[in-house]
């Protein structure tokens, strides 16, 4: 597996390092002036035969669906890709974990969907670690990117917004929910104190 | 230890108070109120509310990285780390103004009265240097000063004060799992939560705070300030009764005088400075895994295995709550993201003993929501993931907005062998040594689980689930730190006496859950705050003397 030219060991160069990071201070923001997740600057630290495995293996973990592409071509790989450059450990494991896809599959973009997926379930099974660490990010991409977001609106009812300021309204309570277990005697225990 | 700046005398404050969370809160405003002068230390920041994750559209990775729960995932500069590898439980907790009560669901239950008379009752733990009918001024106290919604008539409690606002409405989900209940005649009951449903608190001085709009993760924070969150209740009163809240100041010991009295404070200030704060009386309030780590860490001639320690109690009897989840399919959408994630209803069928079940003591079930789709696809409660391939979205869509989820919160009873003791090689930023975790979950508390879970189980396949997943025991559940500094009345036997204040160590004080004698088996903060306000009732009148 190739890597970034002038990399360590990890196959990082610590280029992408100083790339400004999202400002959480910035204050309440109206939602379309957020920053989404899966964008947001670059971080690029695969190349590009790496990355490109990458992208393939994410179609196969979420597929394409209604109008929605799957999750590699969606680019969730820039989400993973930002992650990767802020934890080296997490690197690590993924550029491991990725080689491994590649032998198992023995050339994985080569390969049609059935042994693709099979060389997935091979590698899930014997690096439990990675695999469950790659399905977890490729989650969080997938289900933060706005067009997934405006799916469920339209399929499930889920506003596409965040939580604030508006809230998810819901009727008032309705105390007539409780009157059997209002008509119940107290049957908590006594103590001495208590008679 | 470099050099050390020493406050000048004349800027003694009357009381030391070390942590900013729930029970140092209200202690801080109770004390100011009544015209102490108050100096509190608190190690992280304010959590200001355009800096929750609440208005942006990636929210749901807050949870899993810079908001989680875990001081070992989220790593914020304020954090400490913890040992937990040889504990069933992970510690979780806040670091900030507020404490824990930041990351907080809010459920707001208070300790039933057998809860205070286990020994008695029960054979088992020990009873309490007081009962609930005792303590039930300050409950009722704190609940009008920090706002409860929830409505009376409950009949597995006793009669109490009215409610501050109405009960949080549970949803067509929450009508659906009360169902269940209702046919295997069960006890439910909505769950009174430290949420307000209606505008309170104006009048008391917690200016702007607006009811709830049901956005669902009071777990990340509540930028709208509906939750009673210790940093927009207690904390804006106290500072303006003259309180002074000093952030970004980690205690590294308490220090003692000739007599072995406490003496105050050493701190980092926020510029790394090393500084003594002095005071006739302190006050610690840390959390049952910060409290007995600060007491250990500060040994001197007086007390060479940690301060308050001559019991060798300090640390001993480490109590969670054993938790399990089981979470719920359900045909119908309920869009169960609608409403506070922790605040629904609760059943208390089992809460007290029945020996025929095979353990002593009980547990509640504490109905809850799953949240967004981030937390529906990594598996929610049940950390069941949505499989990846083909079937992907169909069981996504299957799941989400159609779960939800029982928590079986079992009670824990306290044992010697779970503790928080000192690591002998992890340290926080500071170089001050962080605390080690040691918790096994004992045969008593996995068959209450295994009881739990099955009930559980029963409940929502009665409302009509058509599927049900279970995780028992569930890991990250650590959020009650119990016990660690045990009240008493024999100094043998605890740490601090029955009005929190130590059986040693007569101007020093231990106000958070670390005191708590037994778990009970429901969330604590109602039970820690209520204490913490009747320890600070006592330091008025004897001033530490």
């Amino acid at each position: 597996m190739a890597i970034l030219p002038g990399g360590g060991e990890n196959g990082y160069d610590g280029s992408v390092m100083d790339q400004p990071s999202v400002d959480l201070a910035a204050g309440p923001q109206p939602a379309a002036a957020a920053t989404p997740a899966p964008s947001g600057p670059p971080r690029r630290v695969l190349d590009a035969d790496t990355r490109a495995l990458l992208i393939a293996v994410l179609n196969r973990l979420v597929p394409p669906h209604d109008d929605l592409p799957g999750a590699g071509d969606l680019g969730v790989a820039d989400a993973i890709e930002r992650a990767l450059a802020e934890d080296t450990a997490l690197r690590r494991t993924f550029l491991d974990g990725l080689r491994a896809v590649e032998v198992e599959a023995r050339g994985f973009l080569g390969s049609d969907g059935e042994l693709q997926d099979e060389a997935l379930r091979r590698v899930e099974a014997a690096r439990p670690a990675f695999f469950a660490a790659l399905v977890n990010h490729c989650y969080r991409g997938f289900y933060t990117h706005p067009r997934v977001l405006q799916h469920l609106e339209a399929t499930a009812g889920y506003a596409a917004r965040p939580p604030q300021p508006v809230g998810h309204p819901l009727p008032p309570w309705r105390d007539a929910l409780l009157a059997r277990q209002r008509e119940r005697a107290p049957f908590w225990r006594r103590t001495s104190s208590a008679e | 230890m470099g050099s050390v700046t020493e406050m000048a005398h004349w800027d003694e404050p009357d009381v030391l108070i070390v942590g900013a969370g729930a029970s140092g809160a209200a202690v801080a405003w109770s004390l100011a109120d009544a015209g102490f002068k108050v100096v509190c230390l608190e190690q992280g920041d304010w959590v200001r509310p355009a800096d929750q994750p609440h208005w942006r559209d990636d929210w749901e990775l807050h949870r899993l990285t810079d908001f989680n729960a875990d001081p070992n995932v989220r790593k914020r500069p304020e954090d400490y780390p913890v040992n937990d590898a040889a504990s069933t439980f992970t510690p979780l907790m806040f670091n900030a103004v507020g404490g824990s009560t930041i990351h907080w669901s809010a459920h707001f239950p208070r300790y039933h009265p057998s809860d205070f008379r286990v020994k008695s009752l029960d054979g088992v733990g020990d009873d309490w240097p007081f009962d609930y009918f005792e303590l039930e001024p300050w409950y009722d106290l704190n609940d009008r000063m920090i706002g409860v919604a929830g409505v009376n008539g409950d009949p597995s409690q006793p009669p109490r004060s009215p409610r501050q606002t109405p009960p949080l409405p549970i949803g067509s989900f929450g009508e659906r799992v009360a169902s269940g209940f209702e046919k295997l005649g069960w006890h439910w009951w909505v769950s009174d939560g430290a949420i307000i449903s209606a505008p309170f608190g104006e009048e008391l001085g917690q200016a702007g705070r607006q009811p709830c709009n049901y956005c669902g993760p009071c777990d990340l924070g509540c930028p709208v300030g509906a939750r009673s969150s210790a940093d927009v209740t207690y904390w804006p009163m106290a500072l303006r009764k003259g309180a002074e809240l000093r952030t970004r100041c980690r205690v590294r010991e308490i220090t003692v005088d000739e007599q072995g009295r406490a003496r105050g404070a050493l701190y980092y200030g926020p510029d790394g400075g090393l500084r003594e704060q002095r005071a006739p009386l302190v006050v610690i309030a840390c959390n049952g895994v910060g409290t007995p780590r600060l007491l250990l860490n500060s040994r001197s001639r007086h007390f060479p295995d940690g301060l308050a320690n001559r019991s060798g109690l300090v640390g001993k009897h480490l109590m969670f709550h054993p938790f399990a989840s089981v979470s719920a399919v359900f045909d119908e959408p309920f869009e169960s993201w609608r409403g506070p994630i922790g605040n629904a209803l609760m059943c208390h069928e089992f809460y007290e003993t029945d020996l025929s079940r095979g353990f002593v003591r009980g547990f509640q079930l504490q109905v809850v929501r799953e949240s967004g789709p981030v937390r529906h696809a990594v598996g929610g409660f049940v950390a069941d993931p949505v499989p990846w391939g083909a079937d992907h979205h169909r069981v996504f869509h299957e799941r989400f907005g159609r779960m939800m989820s029982v928590g079986v919160m079992g009670e824990d009873l306290p044992e010697t062998i779970n503790e928080v003791a000192i690591d002998p090689d992890l340290a926080d930023s500071d170089g001050i040594p962080a605390p080690l975790v040691r918790y096994r979950l004992s045969d008593n508390s996995k068959r209450i689980l295994d009881y739990g879970v099955a009930r559980a189980r029963e409940a929502l396949e009665a409302a009509g689930a058509r599927q049900v997943l279970a995780l028992n025991p569930m890991r990250p559940s650590g959020w009650h730190l119990l016990g660690t500094c045990r009240m008493g009345d024999h100094p043998m036997g605890s740490v601090v006496d029955g009005f929190c204040r130590s059986h040693d160590v007569p101007n020093l004080y231990v106000v958070d859950g670390s005191v708590f004698v037994t778990s009970a088996a429901v969330n604590p903060t109602s039970t820690i705050q209520a204490i913490a306000l009747r320890a600070a009732d006592h330091i008025k009148r004897t001033r530490g003397r």
